[in-house]
């Protein structure tokens, strides 16, 4: 779990990541449990879905995890390589050391539009 | 879509890779016009690739289609199940396709169902084309390795075979260059079935 230091980390990150050009969504980087315990908590409106990137520190490494959905209105490999950038130059600013540090970055979907919600394609029966 | 029309028939595989979430829920949460807003489910990757699939059946008149195949179940219930059951399928992540760059530090990559999605989307979005199998062939976790691309498309009636699947192969390929890093060695396209124009009498 992470420490509040590394929360208010994750949660700048998540943000940030959010705003890089070509990315539309973060998703959890958690084991699926934990990940199904924060859906509840912001089902039930108790947080909010701002700490989607992990941070996990352990023997003096440190491992940042993010998922991603990218805009397939630019190549995918563009829009992975800034988002990868952009943690790892916010890691090196905190202090972390480039020799014990690794960066993750998975995009688990590419789609057509950032839109969160789309219109109804077929009414209902 | 009423609660009892929601039983459909892709239901009957697991639903344990959608984190959550059953084919049930999302053809009803597509039917509300994804609304109101579910953060478990638009912040899961698997029940967004699943939501696209099943998007491009309902474009298809999805629930007319299940309508009709309770009514004679023999015609197209096994077409619209395998349907479902593939989408379900592609969307487990799968392997790690990994996209280069020059600073170690950084692991990069797409999951094989992003990959798997975007071939789909490659297809689906082509008029008269409904996409069936998407699958990699080979080792696509080592940069460089040679990978082939299996394809099944059924197409509408009146269609030229030869045209589409040539069109089909390129639209993948192009896709394929564009996001990944892959070395397609070939792609194999196969087109599986037809359909009429309003959604029914598939082969």
């Amino acid at each position: 779990m992470a420490t509040t230091d590394d929360a208010e980390l994750s949660r700048s990150l998540t943000a940030a990541v959010r705003a890089v050009e070509g990315v539309t969504g973060v998703f959890p980087s958690q084991p699926l449990l934990e990940a199904a315990a924060d859906a509840l908590a912001v089902r039930l409106d108790l947080r909010e879905p701002d700490e989607m990137v992990d941070i996990d520190r352990s023997d003096r490494f440190t491992t940042v995890t993010a998922h991603i959905s990218t805009s397939a209105s630019l190549p995918a490999p563009e829009t992975v390589r800034r988002v990868g950038e952009l943690i790892r130059d916010t890691l090196l600013a905190t202090g972390a050391k480039p020799d014990e540090l690794a960066v993750n970055v998975s995009i688990r979907l590419v789609e057509d539009t950032g839109l969160r919600t789309l219109a109804p394609l077929v009414a209902g029966d | 879509m009423t609660s009892d029309d929601s039983a459909l028939p892709g239901d009957a595989a697991p639903d344990d890779d959608l984190d959550g979430h059953t084919m049930d829920e999302l053809s009803d949460y597509l039917d509300r016009g994804r609304t109101p807003y579910d953060a478990s489910i638009e912040n899961s990757a698997a029940c967004r690739l699943a939501l696209t699939g099943m998007t491009r059946l309902q474009e298809l008149s999805w629930a007319g289609m299940t309508k009709q195949s309770r009514l004679d179940p023999h015609r197209d219930d096994a077409w619209i199940s395998g349907l479902l059951d593939t989408i379900k399928a592609e969307v487990q992540s799968g392997r790690d396709v990994p996209l280069s760059h020059p600073d170690a530090t950084l692991r990069l990559a797409l999951t094989e169902a992003a990959v798997r999605g975007m071939i789909r989307r490659a297809g689906d979005t082509m008029d008269g084309v409904i996409m069936g199998r998407c699958q990699l062939d080979g080792d696509v976790t080592t940069p460089g390795a040679p990978v082939r691309v299996d394809v099944s498309a059924s197409i509408r009636f009146g269609m030229g075979v030869d045209r589409v699947a040539d069109e089909l192969r390129e639209r993948v390929a192009s896709a394929l260059r564009r996001h990944t890093e892959l070395v397609v060695d070939g792609i194999d396209v196969t087109i599986d079935d037809i359909y009429l124009e309003d959604g029914h009498g598939h082969d």
